[in-house]
């Protein structure tokens, strides 16, 4: 890179996508962004909702949508966090409530918005939320219903206490939150097309597939992509349809990761520890994810797939049976508590990813980790000896972001691993 | 606050709060198995008609300790400090734990007690979030059924329908009395204070049901012969978060508050509806809790909004004040929307932060009073 | 070989010498407002009062809340590590140590004379720290010299059960209203330190083989209330404020380069 890109790039808040196929899929978010502008333009009712909820019934019924999390990402990511919180807690929203919210509640309550949120944000005219996975999901929607008066349908869905198999009885009341969904959107104009569900969810099934198959590329070491390509990576099923490729945008990741991994082309040249991060990414400074690479170390895997819904099981996923399918592989989702199902994923991740430390973030408004931190790192040591550190990190809203601190905790923890691992060998 | 004849009958109930464990110990060494549970979303009549008594989990007010290393401090309060009390091996005598689908840190002590805590794994009621609709039935009635199965187990006896209908009208008999103590309170002034109510109801929460009838009842009647005690004030309705601790009811009333109605778990939302009678007790018991006044953690708001609005009405509040703990999500987000729907009736509303442990109650206090000055009440 | 380690706290900068397996010579000093002079100050100090000079180091390791201001300095070690090799140094046998610090607590957990295994920090909020002491021995009017032995004093529990500075001054106001003795409002200070540390050294499962380290470390009711805790008898070393010093020379000697 020659010094003026290499500037252009320090200068800004996200890294510089570091694979070829990842500056592809950043593009196609965009494409997203101005389809649902163009449908409302057409008259079509434009959804609010969760990157949670089944997005295959959209896509079958030709709902456009917009998802409050993914907004609410890039308030932070773009630097306006302190701007967009600070009108949500203008409006009487406690600065104790989740910062990630705040920012997606700031965001739909003010009307002049940067060119970039002008572009992404399309009023809605109707609202689906969802509890699921956790409190302030469950709320933070109700704000976008009272600013716009909005019908709204809210999809509830059961906490999973069985891990697996999750009982019938669950599954169905689940698949009937989706019919009801159905429903709503029908009462709002739109009809389903089951041939058309099935080939959403077929489609669905294909993409976890090949995510599957990424994964296993994603193991090796070295390991063949930054963890904010993986990031945009775990965004792309959200915001790219099949009809906008995201099929051959996935192909195109595992054939790009196959070629360096066959290589032994790693991140970075020396890589010598590998990290796993649990907790939600640093929006407000995303840079932070690459810092460890300047001691060798990689963060190797990250949370951020389930937040996005990303890595549901394929094999739970049957397209003849679309909403049961749906429901029963949305509950056995990893990110649905209770902690079990995430425990024993990241348990099992830390042997796949060979990971050598896991960094366990506390964000202070979050209600969904900080209470299973201590037993998934004491499990985690347990099933492998691989430490963690927990620290808090306050990475949503920008006013409350210590850099310094993250710096200084990231540098002790790189320290110790190193030590262990040179007295090992 | 003047003029206050001390209730006597009100003993009992000021002693189980104060030792909860004492209650249940009893219980085990006359009559049976403890079983612990938490949130009030969960059954009780079930646990009753196994013999057995349903003792709900409240905290205490002293700082966490142990909790905070295993939940991060920037969580519940309440929580941390009944995961305290069961580090420190103070809910040994339960003979299980059952917890239900309410708000997330009380799934993560579900988790951490089962992985930390010396006793057998707790059960959860995978109860829905979402009530006020007919779709769920057959969801929440299946939970309903594997949970007494569970019950079933721990007992040795049956749950027969004749001994859920038995215990169901039990429990409905306890809840007709503590409304007729409540609705006392629509006089102005009151026939209790609202402290009073809170002891009362909170009290009747631990006691086994089939000994807290007749005092009860004692209680009524004492009520009626003594004379109204002289409380004029501001009329405050108070909602919010778990409160185990008359306390903050206690501060308003100093402070020239009258507590005259609630919308809190440990007190009126404990009691206010009826399970209807039915040959199905159990759909009889999803109907309560499908359709019954509920918290923060659950859908729709409006309804929950609704039943506040109507309480107030009901009993005249001249305000609301809300207590929210700290980091408490679901009444955190709720509160400015609250806020909003209550000055269309004019309705002022205080929403106050609080400590689980009583810290910075002194300039808590003070903010309460500000409040309630604003009310020239002669 | 020999080896000169700096710790450099928000109030305090200390030196060590380390020549021959042994701490030759050290010393503590403010570090006032210019932490990179205090330090420079520091290091010539021990290095004329060993007589030797600085090219005579085998290298210069610095830790400490100011290590980054630090230029000349040759290794920057993380404050969890230099506690631990602090301890290792002076005493091997040890599988742990409680740094009590002025703005910051930790809590290390190691194999003996290995490598870290589990730690815990806080330096995000007052609570168990030096400045929390030193906020309530303002209030209450009290040198935070004599709180520690004031508080052994005591014969009636106190309860202070804020951990927010803020808060707990309200407390303490209070009880000083109530005509509490102060002797048991400093003792409910004290246990109030030592239980969001037992709250670390718990999250960690430190064995009974660790030591106290850093400032509070002299505070004798710091280390009253903690055994009461932990229920064990606890061990602090001679010079408690220079061992994180000492870790960091010790630190960068098993590093290299």
């Amino acid at each position: 890179m020659n010094q003026q890109n290499h500037d252009r790039a320090e200068s800004l808040p996200i890294p510089a996508p570091d694979l070829k196929v990842i500056d592809q899929m950043q593009i196609g978010f965009v494409k997203r962004f101005t389809d649902v502008k163009q449908a409302k333009l057409e008259g079509k009712p434009v959804v609010y909702t969760t990157v949670l909820a089944p997005r295959e019934i959209l896509q079958a019924m030709g709902v456009p949508y917009v998802f409050g999390n993914v907004l609410g990402a890039y308030v932070s990511i773009f630097g306006y966090s302190a701007k967009y919180c600070q009108i949500a807690e203008d409006l009487g929203l406690s600065r104790e409530v989740c910062a990630a919210h705040r920012c997606t509640v700031g965001l739909s309550q003010h009307d002049e918005r940067e060119d970039f949120f002008n572009l992404a944000y399309t009023e809605p005219d109707l609202v689906i939320g969802s509890n699921f996975p956790c409190s302030a999901e469950s709320k933070s929607f109700l704000y976008v219903i009272d600013r716009y008066k909005t019908p709204s349908y809210i999809i509830d869905t059961p906490a999973n206490t069985w891990k697996c198999p999750v009982p019938e009885h669950a599954v169905t009341y689940l698949a009937r939150q989706y019919q009801g969904m159905i429903r709503f959107l029908e009462e709002n104009g739109y009809t389903l097309d089951m041939d058309k569900l099935r080939e959403e969810v077929a489609f669905s099934k294909r993409l976890n597939e090949l995510i599957a198959e990424v994964e296993v590329y994603r193991r090796a070491v070295p390991t063949p992509i930054k963890a904010y390509d993986s990031v945009i990576a775990a965004c792309t099923p959200l915001l790219v349809s099949k009809e906008s490729g995201a099929e051959l945008l996935f192909e195109k990741l595992r054939d790009e990761l196959k070629e360096r991994v066959d290589n032994g082309i790693g991140i970075v040249p020396n890589e010598r520890l590998r990290l796993l991060w649990i907790g939600i990414p640093p929006l407000c400074d995303f840079k932070l994810l690459n810092y460890p690479e300047k001691h060798g170390a990689v963060v190797a895997k990250s949370l951020v797939e389930f937040l996005t819904g990303f890595n549901l099981d394929p094999d739970l996923i049957d397209p003849d049976n679309p909403l049961e399918s749906l429901a029963r592989a949305s509950i056995s989702s990893p990110i649905n508590p209770t902690s079990q199902g995430m425990v024993d994923y990241f348990v099992q991740a830390v042997k796949d990813y060979r990971i050598d430390g896991v960094v366990s973030i506390t964000k202070r408004t979050c209600c969904l980790l900080p209470g299973s931190q201590r037993l998934i790192k004491d499990a985690i040591f347990k099933e492998t000896g691989v430490p963690s550190v927990i620290f808090d990190l306050d990475c949503i809203d920008a006013r409350d972001y210590d850099a310094a601190a993250a710096h200084a905790n990231l540098d002790s923890f790189v320290e110790i691993l190193m030590a262990k691992k040179g007295a090992a060998s | 606050m003047n003029n206050i004849t001390p209730l006597k009958s009100i003993t009992p109930f000021k002693e189980a709060i104060a030792a909860p464990g004492k209650i249940a110990l009893d219980w085990k060494a006359h009559n049976g198995k403890v079983i612990g549970f938490r949130c009030i979303s969960v059954p009780e009549e079930i646990i009753w008609a196994a013999g057995m008594l349903p003792f709900p989990l409240y905290g205490t007010q002293e700082a966490v300790r142990l909790a905070d290393s295993y939940f991060q401090p920037c969580t519940c309060e309440f929580v941390r400090n009944i995961f305290d009390l069961a580090l420190d091996k103070k809910f040994s005598f339960l003979d299980g734990l059952v917890l239900s689908n309410t708000c997330d840190i009380m799934k993560r002590f579900y988790d951490l007690w089962n992985a930390y805590i010396d006793a057998p794994d707790a059960y959860f009621i995978n109860n829905p979030q979402k009530l006020m609709q007919d779709a769920n039935r057959d969801y929440h009635v299946e939970e309903f059924n594997l949970f007494k199965k569970w019950i079933e187990s721990i007992s040795g006896a049956s749950v027969t329908d004749k001994k859920l209908n038995e215990a169901i009208a039990l429990y409905n008999e306890t809840r007709s009395l503590l409304k007729e103590i409540a609705l006392l309170r629509k006089s102005d002034p009151p026939l209790l204070t609202g402290t009073e109510a809170f002891i009362i109801s909170m009290g009747a929460t631990i006691l086994p049901k089939n000994a807290v009838n007749p005092l009860l009842r004692e209680v009524l009647a004492e009520i009626k012969e003594r004379q109204a005690p002289d409380v004029f004030g501001a009329r405050i309705l108070v909602t919010g978060s778990i409160i185990d601790s008359p306390d903050l009811i206690e501060m308003i009333e100093e402070v020239d508050g009258v507590v005259v109605a609630d919308d809190l778990c440990t007190s009126m939302r404990y009691y206010w509806h009826q399970v209807e009678e039915s040959p199905e007790p159990i759909h009889a018991l999803y109907s309560y809790m499908n359709k019954r006044p509920y918290c923060a953690c659950m859908h729709p708001m409006g309804a929950r909004f609704d039943y506040i609005k109507d309480l107030a009405r009901e009993f005249k509040a001249d305000a609301v004040i809300q207590f929210n703990l700290k980091n408490c999500q679901p009444f955190l987000f709720d509160a400015p929307l609250l806020k909003k729907e209550l000055e269309l009736m004019d309705l002022p509303i205080s929403i106050l932060d609080i400590g689980h442990d009583r810290s910075g109650y002194g300039q808590l206090r003070t903010r309460i009073q500000a409040f309630i000055e604003m009310f020239d009440i002669e | 070989m020999i080896l000169a380690g700096l710790d450099v706290g928000a109030l305090w900068t200390k030196a060590v010498i380390l020549k021959d397996g042994a701490v030759a010579v050290y010393s503590v000093a403010r570090t006032g407002d210019m932490a990179e002079e205090a330090a420079e100050q520091c290091l010539n100090g021990v290095l004329a009062s060993a007589g030797i000079s600085r090219s005579d180091v085998a290298a210069v390791a610095v830790t400490g809340v100011g290590k980054k201001l630090i230029p000349f300095a040759d290794k920057q070690v993380s404050e969890i590590v230099s506690a631990a090799k602090g301890i290792q140094y002076l005493y091997p046998d040890m599988e742990g140590v409680i740094d009590l610090g002025g703005e910051s607590t930790r809590v290390v957990k190691f194999e003996a004379g290995g490598g870290i295994v589990d730690y815990a920090q806080n330096d995000k909020c007052a609570a168990g720290t030096g400045m929390f002491l030193d906020a309530m021995s303002k209030v209450m009017g009290i040198k935070v010299e004599d709180m520690g032995a004031l508080s052994l004093q005591s014969t009636a529990e106190v309860n202070i059960t804020s951990m927010c500075v803020a808060f707990a001054e309200s407390e303490v106001v209070s009880q000083v209203h109530r005509q509490t003795p102060k002797k048991d409002i400093v003792r409910g200070i004290h246990k109030s330190i030592a239980s969001r540390v037992y709250g670390m050294v718990n999250s960690v499962g430190l064995s009974e083989k660790n030591m106290v380290i850093g400032g509070l470390a002299l505070n004798v009711g710091i280390i009253a209330c903690l055994e009461e805790l932990m229920k064990i008898k606890l061990a602090v070393p001679e010079n408690p404020r220079i061992i994180s010093a000492i870790g960091a020379a010790f630190a960068a000697s098993q590093q290299g380069e």
